[in-house]
């Protein structure tokens, strides 16, 4: 798992967000659910009266993680990773795919 | 808007209690666990608690578990019967020639080795009436065999068919499955039909242990306003609830009986069910 993602992922579980942009970049129910059970494992997450908390280890992993990506420590608004494309040319006309924008979807 | 990380890791927990299969290699289609993610995705936390205990107490039988079902319910019957008897006519629970899960199971078991069993010598295999109608005789009894027994009004329609084109006595046939419904069994017994199951299920809300009067009465409401979040219409229609309001949490192979709460099998072309019973949904 590429480092940004596992560091959004952390923050997502941090304030139990919304999944989407895991599920954007590909991921689904059934690789979520391991990837959580990975963490709990780890020692990363618990699970307290049925909502998953980032333990003590969990907390310095965004820290560490943090550090080394260079997030500065009021970086609060994260990047949309999930809606990053590669760098196109100038001259070329980018016309997305109806069925790949998210916001459209129902 | 998707689930949260607690929410996916509760809705785990029920996987994992349940034993159901967390496939990841599986798409949606194929994958038990996303498609109830899925379904989760257009209710609220409240809502979602709701969908979790009734969960908690549905039954899905997987295709591992049929040998272990038919013996199961054939040790469901009760033993004098087996031993009153010196043929136990076993045919499969279907209306006219068509081919329904009651004719898989019979076939399942006309197939694996059943001989072990106590009794077993006198049982007689039997699919065609004509066939059951010449064995019909001595002291006999005719075991209509499914897997799910709902309001019972499918086997009294059997029923009434032996009773009158083959002119067998009402108390020379018994119905057999692997769960039945409380209800469709009272149903049988006030029309003098016999029946037996390996597991008896009452109504998923309204027969629900720890809860008030009212309390059912708001989780019904609530789980019809809950229905129409699939479909508007979902509500007025006559399996609103489960057939006839059965409240049935039981899902066969992937096959749920429209006794089961439509929530859970209930899908349309961009709504996908968790244990469906159509296909209809369409994958984007």
């Amino acid at each position: 798992m590429r480092k940004d993602v596992r560091l959004l992922f952390l923050k997502i579980l941090k304030y139990n967000g919304d999944l989407l942009p895991l599920i954007n970049l590909g991921y689904n129910y059934c690789s979520i659910s391991e990837l959580l059970t990975d963490l709990i494992n780890g020692g990363l997450a618990e699970n307290i009266q049925g909502r998953l908390i980032l333990t003590e280890l969990g907390n310095n992993e965004i820290l560490k993680l943090s550090k080394e990506l260079n997030k500065k420590k009021n970086d609060w608004i994260e990047p949309k990773i999930d809606a990053k494309i590669q760098i196109i040319d100038e001259n070329f006309i980018y016309l997305p795919n109806k069925q790949q924008l998210s916001f459209l979807k129902e | 808007m998707a689930l949260n990380p607690s929410t996916v890791n509760q809705i785990k927990s029920v996987f994992d209690k349940k034993n159901w299969p967390i496939d990841v290699r599986s798409d949606i289609k194929g994958s038990l666990f996303q498609r109830f993610c899925e379904r989760m995705e257009m209710y609220d936390k409240e809502e979602i608690d709701v969908i979790l205990i009734l969960s908690r107490k549905f039954i899905y039988i997987q295709f591992n578990e049929l040998t272990e079902r038919i013996f199961s319910s054939l040790y469901s019957v009760n033993e004098e019967l087996y031993k009153s008897n010196d043929k136990i006519i076993i045919a499969p629970l279907k209306i006219n020639d068509k081919n329904n899960s009651a004719v898989m199971i019979w076939q399942i078991l006309s197939r694996i080795n059943y001989h072990w069993m106590d009794y077993s010598d006198k049982f007689i295999l039997l699919d065609d009436r004509d066939n059951i109608k010449r064995q019909c005789t001595g002291r006999y009894k005719i075991c209509l065999l499914d897997d799910f027994i709902g309001t019972g009004e499918t086997v009294k329609r059997v029923v009434d068919e032996f009773v009158l084109t083959l002119e067998i006595p009402i108390e020379n046939i018994f119905a057999l499955s692997f769960i039945a419904q409380e209800s469709g069994r009272k149903y049988l017994e006030e029309n003098n039909i016999k029946s037996f199951s390996d597991v008896v299920i009452k109504k998923g809300i309204s027969d629900l242990d720890g809860y008030s009067y009212d309390q059912k009465q708001s989780l019904l409401s609530k789980m019809k306003i809950m229905e129409s979040k699939i479909d508007e219409r979902l509500p007025d229609c006559s399996f609103s609830l489960g057939y006839k309001q059965s409240e049935a949490l039981v899902s066969i192979l992937d096959k749920s009986p429209n006794n089961t709460f439509p929530l859970f099998w209930f899908e349309t072309n961009k709504k996908i069910s968790i244990f469906p019973r159509f296909d209809k949904y369409i994958k984007q």
